[in-house]
């Protein structure tokens, strides 16, 4: 018999003597033992061992386990113990309770926003049912010349059948196009609205996009010509109830037939429309084209096959004009992080995205940095608490759970508040914009959830230092509580944290607003809020009554200018552009070139200075296609010294006649581009109308000029200066979050050292006491602390002014003209930062006054 | 303390411990009482039984010295207490009573 194998089986032994109480063990296993070997020696090695883990199983009888209750550390209620002691512990620092916990609240909902947003932006197009097989194609051209790249949101609209035809993989193609200016909509009472979200679609779009459906046949709603597909808002908004089934709206004179009302779109969608109509017989030249595969799309061979078809079909047409470009095929669900294209909602960029989330752990930790400073802080008061837990046995282990398990309370209490709060002012934040939709109940618990994993990593950050450091604490030297070196080091070094990102933050938000002034002052149209801008009914019939209404507008006292503009062709739209035939350097080139269409009084409506040779006038617009005007930008574009004999053709060739100052037209950053001014008004799409001043009259006026000349027609208006605004609507956004946040952490920041001080104070009542008996000024004691403080102050500016500096950099390269970042950005920030401790010193004056040295120094 | 009444098993065991005297520990009982009783004395059921009689006041357990058989583990050896050498002697008390009390005829019959 081999006896290397006479071993019982490891596993078994060690099962038992986890399970098996202490006193009854070493009989058991000596039994098991001597059973082991004479069952070696009778039934053989592998029978033995399988007979001493049968046994081993059959031993697990209840007066065999161990009772696991009672083992010291890990006992219920031992738990509970520390939970009451937690308990007694925060109720005896309330102040300070109450200020961690603030902060910690404060902290967390900062962050549950910030996460709620990036969810938001991440969700977009993702409510579809076959999202995950929906691409978007669109097209981008490319001048031969000038290399210069454009992306639109759109396609030509003869790919739908090319994808139809050619492409096995694909299930269904659909196009879908917004209806180009504003629509007159009526109902059957005879109400009138202007509406700008009207799409036309194919018969496909259901077939992709599923909707929810109120009433109607996704298969059939949008076969017939002159059907529409009314959302739950518009339906309501004209028929005062949801089931309108085949009642009839009328679109431009045409009556259309409502063959389906769905749910409104979601909020994260970039294919936003009020209402879909059926398409005639074909697109114009552009549509939105989407995508259905059959699988789940091999996109880089799909691209490959694109570009194949563009070579072959586009290429030839392009080259004409000197032109290339090239398809995208981009996934649905990739397309709200896509790059920025002409005629295409706004997209998020992810970069922003991480800032976002980087600013959410910072301002977590601010929060944390709080508790832990306050727990270190105190961790003089509780020398004896800890002493005496030793002195009875409690281990550094146990000990340390007790305070890491107050950290765990202190950071759920935060979590709770913070979920509370963002409950009941959602509605708020939503209306400021911090949130992007009132998040619903489930959603939010679920979010709930998954915030408790991470607010328990929080606790135990936050708790570790504390926790570690009590727990350490010497029975002998606890007799002589003073501040080590070790302490100091920890709670200068989590301040300077949190003020450097206090500063960092101010300062950024300081930069953004800086530029957003930069962008507004270096804008040249001035007085916007005096140019009233009215939408034009699309009504032939109407046309002729335009002259008249210019003048009769123009003959009011409170008006001074009145422009008839063309498509497009309002500021801060994106314009039309075309290919013109110009001279360049002495050659005749064509050139892509944005182009907007105007009459003789645009210019002074805007403001905007004729610099070389003249305006507009009565008598070109008998010959309006031979005459044009340019801005600067377009001179310096073409190298033209001499603007003023050149000639720009555009199927007729067209005199220049003036050069405008640039100012900005359209664009993100507002980057003058160069532009040419055509005299055209056959199809205005807008008036605009100046005041001489604002009067609070002018609207009642104009109404009753418009009324008499348009008559049943709706006046639908807004000022120029909110087109500008809602232009700048992604810096504005960016500039109010990042405020938010600023003043989030300052406020965090605050409530840290309010904490301090209080702390400080009441530890040093007695050396205080001591200083004032022995004769010390108001004046040495503040010193004693705030001589720190502000060495601390001004190291955390040292690192917030590097550190803002580079984080701006890469943003504000994305405009022409930047800011410039300073040094008193950083200086405005310290400032702010001094002003708040400066309150704080008259706080800690306040109560260092009133230590009575009679009170504190006496015989205990 | 649980009632005081002997089962079958545990009188059994009882007095085994009682007949092995020094060398009585839960192998040796179990040898014994298949022994004795022809019938196999599992090892968990025996000292449930003797984990229940100790509780009972009937036996008590020491430690003896380690021996190699059992890879160094020390034996618990069980003695009969005092109350322990009641139970049994009332138990065959009760029992001789009741045999007494047969009469003979129907013994032969068997």
């Amino acid at each position: 018999m081999a006896t290397h194998n006479n071993k019982p089986p490891r596993l078994a032994e060690k099962f038992l003597s986890w399970y098996c109480k202490p006193e009854l063990l070493e009989d058991l296993q000596g039994d098991l033992n001597e059973y082991f070997q004479r069952n070696i020696n009778t039934k053989g090695v592998t029978r033995a061992k399988l007979i001493y883990i049968i046994d081993v199983i059959k031993f697990m009888r209840l007066y065999i386990l161990r009772d696991r209750a009672q083992t010291p550390g890990t006992g219920v209620m031992l738990y509970r113990n520390y939970l009451v002691i937690a308990h007694r512990n925060l109720i005896k620092n309330k102040l300070n309770t109450v200020l961690s916990i603030a902060s910690l609240t404060l902290g967390i909902s900062c962050s549950t926003l910030i996460f709620l947003r990036i969810q938001h932006e991440l969700s977009f197009d993702n409510h579809y049912e076959k999202s995950d097989r929906i691409m978007k194609v669109s097209m981008s051209v490319r001048s031969l010349n000038t290399e210069e790249k454009t992306k639109l949101g759109w396609s030509d609209a003869l790919l739908l059948d090319r994808l139809r035809d050619g492409f096995t993989e694909v299930e269904a193609v659909t196009g879908i196009a917004q209806l180009r200016g504003v629509q007159k909509v009526r109902n059957a009472a005879g109400d009138t609205f202007i509406e700008e979200g009207i799409f036309e679609a194919d018969s496909a779009y259901f077939r992709i996009f599923n909707h929810e459906w109120i009433e109607g046949n996704p298969k059939k709603a949008l076969l017939a010509p002159a059907s529409i597909v009314l959302t739950r808002k518009m339906a309501l908004k004209y028929f005062d109830k949801v089931t309108v089934l085949d009642k009839t709206l009328t679109i431009n004179n045409r009556d259309y037939l409502v063959t389906g009302i769905v749910e409104d779109l979601p909020a994260n969608t970039d294919l936003t429309f009020d209402a879909l109509i059926s398409l005639d017989s074909h697109f114009g030249d552009w549509c939105i084209v989407y995508v259905l595969t059959q699988n789940s799309p091999d996109l880089k061979l799909f691209q490959q096959r694109l570009d194949t078809l563009f070579a072959h079909e586009l290429v030839p047409v392009l080259e004409l004009s000197n032109m290339s470009g090239s398809y995208q095929a981009e996934p649905l669900t990739e397309v709200h992080f896509s790059d920025r294209k002409l005629f295409d909602p706004p997209k998020a960029s992810k970069a922003t995205l991480s800032v976002f989330a980087v600013i959410s752990i910072i301002v977590l930790f601010v929060s944390a940095a709080n508790y832990i400073n306050f727990s270190v802080a105190q961790s003089a008061k509780r020398k004896i608490e800890v002493g005496v837990r030793k002195v009875f046995g409690a281990s550094q282990k146990q000990l340390r759970s007790q305070y890491l398990l107050e950290s765990v309370v202190m950071c759920f209490t935060g979590l709770i508040f913070a979920f509370c709060i963002i409950l009941t002012i959602s509605s708020q934040l939503v209306r400021i914009g911090l949130l992007s939709n009132v998040p619903e109940l489930i959603p939010l618990s679920i979010l709930f959830l998954f915030f408790i994993p991470a607010v328990l990593t929080l606790s135990v950050v936050a708790g570790w230092f504390p926790a570690a450091k009590l727990s350490r604490i010497n029975l002998i030297r606890n007799l002589q509580p003073q501040v080590t070196g070790f302490t100091r080091l920890t709670k200068n070094t989590l301040v300077v944290f949190q003020f450097t990102a206090v500063l960092t933050l101010i300062f950024v938000t300081k930069v953004v607003d800086d530029q957003m002034q930069v962008l507004t002052e270096h804008d040249q149209l001035v007085k916007k809020d005096l140019v009233m801008v009215v939408e034009l009914p699309q009504d032939e019939t109407l046309m002729y009554q335009l002259p008249k209404l210019k003048n009769s507008l123009k003959s009011l006292a409170g008006v001074s200018h009145v422009s008839l503009v063309g498509s497009l062709s309002t500021p801060t739209r994106e314009s039309d552009f075309d290919t013109f035939t110009v001279d360049h350097g002495g050659m005749q080139q064509i050139k892509m070139l944005a182009y907007v269409r105007i009459d003789e009084d645009y210019f002074d409506v805007l403001g905007a200075e004729i610099v070389q040779g003249r305006g507009f006038n009565a008598s070109d617009i008998a010959k309006a296609e031979e005459v044009v005007i340019i801005n600067e930008a377009m001179a310096r574009f073409l190298d033209w010294a001499n603007p003023l004999s050149q000639k720009v053709t555009y199927g007729v060739e067209a005199q220049v006649i003036g050069v405008v100052k640039d100012f900005s037209f359209s664009g993100q950053h507002r980057i003058a581009e160069p532009m040419l001014f055509y005299l055209n008004n056959r199809h205005p799409e807008k008036l605009f109308i100046r005041y001489s001043l604002a009067q609070p009259d002018n609207h009642n006026l104009i109404n009753k000029v418009w009324q008499s000349n348009m008559p049943g027609q709706p006046l639908e208006y807004r000022m120029l200066d909110e087109y500008f605004e809602k232009q700048l609507n992604n810096e504005n956004k960016l500039k109010n979050l990042l405020t938010f946040f600023s003043a989030i952490t300052f406020a965090i920041t605050l409530i840290g050292l309010f904490g301090l001080l209080n702390i400080n104070i009441e530890e040093k009542e007695k050396e205080t006491s001591i200083r004032k008996i022995l004769g010390a000024s108001m004046k040495h004691l503040l010193l004693l602390t705030w001589r720190e403080l502000g060495l601390l102050t001004v190291v955390a500016c040292a690192f917030a002014w590097p550190i803002g500096y580079f984080c701006t950099q890469p943003w504000l390269n994305g405009f022409t003209q930047k800011t410039n970042v300073g040094i008193t950005n950083i200086l405005i920030a310290f400032v702010a930062l001094v002003i708040c401790m400066l309150v704080a010193m008259c706080y800690q004056f306040a109560k260092l006054r009133i230590i009575d040295p009679i009170k504190t120094l006496k015989q205990e | 303390m649980k009632g005081t009444n002997l089962g079958e098993f545990e009188e059994l065991v009882l007095l085994t411990i009682a007949t092995l005297v020094n060398d009585a520990y839960s192998v040796a009982i179990c040898d014994e009482l298949e022994k004795n009783t022809g019938r196999s004395a599992k090892l968990g059921v025996v000292h449930a039984v003797l984990n229940r009689l100790e509780e009972k006041g009937f036996v008590k357990s020491k430690l003896g010295e380690a021996t190699s058989t059992r890879g160094g583990k020390r034996k618990r050896y069980y003695s009969v207490t005092n109350a322990g050498k009641a139970a049994i002697l009332k138990a065959k008390e009760v029992r001789d009573n009741l045999w007494s009390m047969i009469p003979g005829m129907t013994l032969k019959n068997i």
